[in-house]
């Protein structure tokens, strides 16, 4: 049975098919916000006003948590949440680069959307350029110019959207465990949201050893203060020493990334030990036991180095979705996608298995 | 050309879990006969990032209605390599007047047997031109 779901999230991560639907091509999952930042980048130019990128950045976020809220590909069994056809879906433009301006507003209003009076749904919140193409929706090159005359954001989008519209602000992000506490955390500020700001730095400070160790003592003296500016100034963010939105999401996806890895490592050291090579049979679908769950922990280690691996459950059980890792596996590989972990599958994985424990060795030595 | 804008570049891998240091990254521009010429040449620094580089662009004018004659940004390509990894080129990443823009790279680490037989390779990325 489908989970009902009844009110809108954000999800974590986005699955984009690099295609039209029907149309064979790589899926790709990345975290939420990183998408809505390269739809904008894509879709519209950073030198334009606030307000009108502001405008287009909900829109397009409208638009894609329609698609996740109504299941519009899921439902129709594809295995993504989203197209990249201009013709249908929004762009995005896997790889590219994104612009400080539309990032900060893309942090500003993340988990913003619109919906109609009335309605629980994110509106499918339409688009287009309004030079080469015209439809019933926002016109983006509109929208910069009534941004030039002054129009707000909100005022931008009724123009387009209708009166009867309103702005959901500050929707839950699923399943990540720490939601912004709602006001900002500085110099000054203490208790549990504090001691979560300084066991994360400490953790992150692990792999990114620029940012200094703190006492977790859930006081933001200025020693955290000094440690923020630095993880700020390490990813881009303005570095005012203030754990606003973007500063706390940011270190909440960089430490779980951070965490899950080593969660990963720790397994794989326990499955590698006295590692003799692959056996040489080959696993099916439906198959039980260790065997299978060993693949399954690969796949997910992989899954956090080759966007194209969809990350699976470890159950020790072959199940579809382990079928369709090892096809995105293969795929990416340059195997025939079968589905079935053969001995050459199998080899194959573990080889970039230990690749990347070759080469993170390497990195933790210098 | 009198304006310009910025670029740093963040290289990253296992989804941002760990900073690559000392990767090279090479800025290039693609001239009409599709060779390349160098505009900058970096390391990346303990964080993986590195630092600002300043290119001159076209007018911000340029950018700010629809239908200019201009090319509303100049683009440049971006090559990242690191011993271990694949290498990473990144075709016409735009670059526009008074805008600092953001190139995240998440490297993957070669298959051991092909780091082994000292083998390497390149993933490639494409930014289509803007259609606004």
């Amino acid at each position: 049975m489908p989970e009902i779901i009844t009110r809108p999230y954000i999800p974590e991560e986005i699955t984009v098919h690099l295609g039209r639907p029907d149309e064979p091509a790589q899926n790709v999952t990345v975290p939420f916000i990183d998408y809505i930042k390269n739809v904008a980048s894509s879709e519209i130019y950073p030198t334009w006003s606030t307000a009108a990128i502001r405008a287009n950045v909900i829109a397009q976020m409208s638009y894609a948590l329609n698609r996740i809220y109504l299941e519009y590909y899921r439902s129709r069994g594809y295995d993504f949440d989203i197209t990249n056809s201009t013709a249908i879906d929004q762009s995005f433009v896997y790889g590219r680069n994104t612009y400080a301006s539309i990032d900060e507003v893309v942090d500003d209003v993340f988990g913003t959307y619109i919906r109609r009076d009335g309605y629980i749904e994110p509106l499918a919140a339409k688009y287009c350029d309004g030079v080469e193409t015209i439809c019933s929706g926002l016109s983006q090159w509109g929208s910069e110019y009534l941004g030039q005359q002054g129009l707000n954001s909100f005022e931008i989008l009724q123009q387009y959207y209708g009166d009867n519209i309103e702005l959901v602000v500050d929707t839950p992000i699923r399943p990540v465990a720490e939601s912004y506490p709602g006001f900002p955390l500085q110099l000054g500020s203490a208790g549990p949201y504090v001691r979560y700001i300084q066991n994360s730095l400490n953790r992150i400070s692990d792999n990114y050893p620029g940012i200094p160790k703190l006492n977790v003592d859930g006081f933001f003296g200025p020693e955290t203060e000094n440690a923020v500016r630095i993880f700020q100034q390490t990813f881009g963010l303005t570095a005012d020493g203030i754990v606003g939105r973007a500063t706390w999401y940011e270190m909440v996806r960089i430490y779980t990334s951070v965490a899950r890895l080593a969660e990963l490592n720790s397994q794989g050291q326990t499955m590698t030990t006295g590692y003799q090579g692959v056996p040489g049979n080959t696993l099916y679908p439906g198959d039980q036991g260790s065997e299978v769950a060993d693949l399954q922990y690969s796949l997910q280690l992989l899954s956090r180095f080759y966007p194209t691996i969809p990350s699976v459950l470890q159950t020790g059980t072959y199940n579809e979705e382990t079928v369709n890792s090892v096809m995105q596996a293969q795929g990416q590989f340059g195997l025939p996608q079968t589905g079935i972990a053969d001995p050459v599958t199998r080899d194959t994985i573990t080889s970039a298995v230990l690749g990347i424990d070759m080469t993170l060795e390497e990195e933790q030595e210098e | 050309m009198s304006e310009t804008g910025n670029l740093i570049v963040y290289v990253y891998t296992g989804s941002s879990a760990v900073p690559v240091e000392g990767a090279s990254v090479s800025v290039l521009n693609r001239n009409a006969d599709d060779t390349l010429s160098l505009l900058a040449f970096r390391g990346t620094g303990i964080g993986g990032s590195t630092g600002s580089m300043t290119f001159d662009t076209p007018p911000e004018s340029a950018s700010l209605t629809a239908g200019s004659d201009m090319q509303a940004y100049t683009s440049v390509d971006i090559m990242v390599d690191r011993p271990g990894y694949y290498g990473v080129l990144i075709r016409g990443v735009p670059v526009f007047s008074g805008q600092d823009s953001i190139q995240t790279v998440q490297m993957i680490p070669l298959p051991e047997l092909t780091q082994l037989a000292g083998g390497g390779g390149t993933v490639e990325y494409f930014i289509p031109a803007s259609t606004l």
